[in-house]
């Protein structure tokens, strides 16, 4: 960046000359990740730094505006439900992919259909299993076709479903595709080592003029937290994400670069075993020990203000959110009472698993809240555990054997849907899940089938009362976000939370 | 020779193959590699279907036949998560592995002899209190804190070298300090142990007093005698080096199979840790082959049968 400050003062006088006209792609920014993807398929795998990193090299049909989270035509020109089992999209004419195939109804039905083939063993294909068929009605014009009414599809398609060139996808094996991406976004992939870094290179034909605004993008892997913070401060890095909070002190003292805090669109609670009765099968119980635990205390103290106390487990800024639904209000005594009232006045015990190393303090707030629960009676024995070993116990919650157990689990909801909120883990069909209720189920499948919009906000609002009363969870924060960058970088995070390269500018 | 060199070589080939049943057996103990590889909103239908997938819905003993047969012929499966044969991926993360443990290596051999021997030959001088002083804490400070620490005085402070990343010689001299530290220290005490006990030895007397010089008595018998033990340990220790720098590789972000295979630990993809085991366990028999020749060039007295 030393270089591109310096290109810029020399510059300036040229582009204030020029106002108006964009200018082309310039400088280079090298930006830090803590997690690489393991794949550069657009079409297999679901992991976050997946959606981090490929869509730089790729577009959906649909995005999200990044400031509001409403979803706008991106490869699309325009779309509308045509039918309620019926999406239409009138594609942008002339837009081609960096191989030169263009960007055709053809190529939309291509990689819809990648998707949902059985062959490619794709991981997202359950995003996308309402699809009955893809049609290319033109060149331009492609309908996607449900089994049922899914409202939740075309928000999938922000983030899943990129578009790729078909010839280039049918003509190469997968191992062969895995590493060198080719599709119609921003930058194209120039090298990648794995571990290590990618590189990227300003796409020049890119639809949108004033995208990219680098020529080069160098995307480094660094797992620990502590050396992403130390490249940025010896200058070596542009943007650090995921800095520690008790790092920002070693930032604040740089004057050449800044954190930055976000409240991602990412909701932290303790799940109920619900489905084997005892106390954890009581709603009474349940909603007692939400009466127990200070959030607002462990918001302040643990995460150093990082974090918002949620009234459910939604966050605002997502679909379906309602502030009508207030917070169970921190209350011991009245938590105390309700254990009583349950059968339960000497509390009972339990453990509480909480994975290490995945969720932002995970460790910490589970033993804070193992010390509220002891308060109402409640010994909570904290377990912290390797990921795959918890994801086994959690697997084994319904054999005769296990007995019920509190579980730590975090979310992000980066296609910013009340859906996905709650489907994942209170739906009955879960596989992480421990709750079965009729009516959460029926509620669900409305949110899902309702394509209109005010109708489906409805349905969120009314859920949301619901999973609040029926508290199949210790309901507990949004979590915050610190990412470090250099002053004369202007990136912000999108609303769903993905810091994504193709946004950097300079200023 | 010969036929001992063959000897330990079916040997090896016997370890090797163990350790390959015990990978396999243990992996398969640490859970569903499918629910691990789901995205955390699946359904028990994309488990089922995931696990089909990976070939893992199948008994045991057909999915260990299964990959024995595949290992016999160097097919080692495909990665659970990189699309792409386990073994490239592995082959892919070798050199900078090799290079950073080839540097530790270096540096611990560099700093750790030396230091022992003229500790040993100046006993009880400042230099040997210092210099021993130095190797008992070096021993004891976590390679973790050590790494972070010198990223903060020579990245952050300093500006003097990079702090993360493989590249030139600038990006290996902090991760190549920080592995090797431990076994520089530990080094230092056994060459000086093992060189006091040798000076004693009438030998060394024999030597000095038919007016052999101090260069030649430390050189062509102390160092010479007081070695054997040293290349047992160092060998251990290359070994130690190969497959245990995780740590450093994770924190200066260093491309090498100690952070393939821990990550791929904790996704559970079976296929790239089962080979990165066998390819530094292969390692790992190969130098110790290599030290137990090494022995008879060093006395002559050793014999193999």
């Amino acid at each position: 960046m030393k270089r591109v400050g310096w290109l810029l003062v020399f510059l300036l006088p040229l582009a204030l000359f020029s106002a108006g006209a964009h200018a082309a792609p310039k400088g280079k920014i090298t930006a830090a990740y803590g997690g690489e993807p393991e794949t550069f398929d657009p079409h297999t795998g679901t992991s976050s730094p997946i959606l981090t990193v490929h869509n730089n090299v790729f577009d959906n049909l649909v995005t999200i505006n990044p400031r509001t989270g409403d979803v706008v035509p991106q490869l699309a020109e325009s779309y509308k439900a045509v039918s309620p089992t019926t999406w239409e999209f009138k594609l942008r004419r002339g837009v081609k992919f960096t191989n030169g195939e263009p960007v055709d109804a053809a190529a939309v039905k291509f990689s819809i259909e990648r998707i949902i083939d059985p062959k490619t063993k794709s991981r997202q294909i359950g995003y996308f299993s309402t699809i009955k068929s893809v049609e290319a009605v033109d060149a331009h014009t492609v309908r996607i076709h449900t089994k049922a009414a899914d409202a939740v599809l075309l928000k999938q398609l922000t983030v899943y479903g990129f578009i790729a060139p078909p010839k280039y996808y049918s003509s190469h094996p997968a191992d062969y595709l895995a590493t060198r991406p080719i599709g119609s976004g921003p930058y194209k992939l120039v090298r990648w080592r794995k571990h290590e870094e990618m590189v990227l290179e300003a796409n020049p034909n890119y639809m949108d003029p004033k995208v990219p605004y680098f020529k080069t993008a160098v995307i480094k892997f660094i797992p620990e937290a502590a050396t992403r913070v130390a490249g940025l401060v010896s200058g070596d890095l542009d943007f650090a994400e995921g800095v520690p909070p008790q790092m920002v002190e070693l930032i604040k003292r740089n004057p050449k670069v800044e954190a930055v805090n976000f409240l991602q669109p990412r909701s932290s609670g303790l799940l109920f075993v619900t489905t084997k009765g005892g106390p954890m099968g009581n709603v009474k119980v349940r909603q007692a020990l939400n009466h127990a635990v200070d959030v607002d205390s462990i918001v302040k103290n643990v995460l150093k203000g990082h974090g918002r106390k949620v009234p459910v487990f939604q966050t605002e800024g997502t679909f379906g959110y309602t502030e009508d639904v207030k917070t169970y209000p921190y209350d011991p005594a009245k938590a105390k009472a309700m254990l009583a009232e349950a059968g339960y006045p000497n509390g009972f015990e339990t453990d509480l698993l909480v994975p290490v190393g995945r969720f932002f303090l995970g460790k910490e707030v589970s033993e804070a809240i193992g010390g509220y629960l002891e308060k109402v009676g409640v010994k909570a024995k904290v377990k912290p555990l390797e990921w795959g070993a918890m994801v086994r116990i959690i697997r084994a919650r319904h054999q005769p054997e296990v007995k019920p157990f509190l579980y730590y689990l975090a979310r992000f909801f980066f296609i910013l849907d009340g859906d996905q909120a709650y489907e994942g883990w209170f739906s009955s069909k879960s596989a992480f899940g421990s709750f079965k209720d009729p009516e959460v189920d029926q509620i669900l499948a409305e949110g899902r089938s309702t394509t209109d919009p005010q109708k489906r906000l409805a349905v969120y609002h009314r859920l949301n009362q619901v999973i609040k009363e029926k508290a199949p969870m210790i309901f507990l924060f949004q979590e915050g976000t610190i990412n470090g960058k250099k002053k004369d970088i202007d990136w912000r995070p999108r609303i769903n939370g993905f810091p994504l390269v193709r946004d950097a500018a300079g200023k | 020779m010969a036929s001992y060199t063959f000897w330990r070589l079916v040997q090896g080939l016997v370890i090797l193959k163990l350790v390959l049943v015990c990978v396999f057996l243990l992996l398969h103990l640490t859970g569903d590699p499918a629910a691990v590889l789901a995205p955390v909103d699946a359904t028990e239908q994309d488990i089922t279907r995931i696990r089909r997938e990976l070939g893992l819905d199948t008994p045991l003993h057909v999915q260990y036949a299964r990959f024995f047969a595949g290992a016999i012929r160097g097919n080692f499966g495909r990665s659970f998560e990189h699309e792409q044969p386990a073994f490239w991926i592995v082959m892919e993360h070798l050199p900078a592995t090799l290079e950073l443990t080839a540097a530790a290596f270096f540096f611990s051999v560099a700093v750790g002899i030396p230091l022992g021997c003229l500790a040993a030959y100046k006993e009880n001088s400042l230099f040997d209190r210092v210099g021993i002083g130095w190797a008992v804490v070096a021993q004891a400070v976590p390679d973790f804190w050590l790494a972070l620490m010198m990223i903060m005085v020579f990245s952050v402070f300093l500006g003097a070298l990079p702090a993360f990343g493989r590249g030139g010689l600038a990006h290996l001299v902090m991760p190549a300090f920080a592995a090797s530290t431990f076994q520089a220290a530990r080094l230092a005490r056994l060459m000086r142990s093992e060189m006091l006990e040798v000076l004693r030895r009438e030998y060394i007397l024999t030597a000095r007093s038919k007016g052999l010089s101090e260069k030649m008595v430390l050189f062509r018998h102390a160092l010479k005698n007081s070695s054997i033990p040293i290349v047992t340990v160092l060998g251990l220790d290359l070994g130690i080096l190969l497959g245990g720098t995780v740590i450093i590789e994770t924190v200066f972000a260093w491309p090498g199979v100690g952070r393939l295979t821990v990550q791929a630990i904790y996704h559970r993809d079976f296929p790239v840790v089962q080979t990165a085991v066998f390819v530094l366990a292969a390692g790992f028999v190969f130098i110790n082959l290599a030290v137990d020749i090494l022995y008879r060039a060093l006395d002559p007295r050793i014999e193999y049968r």
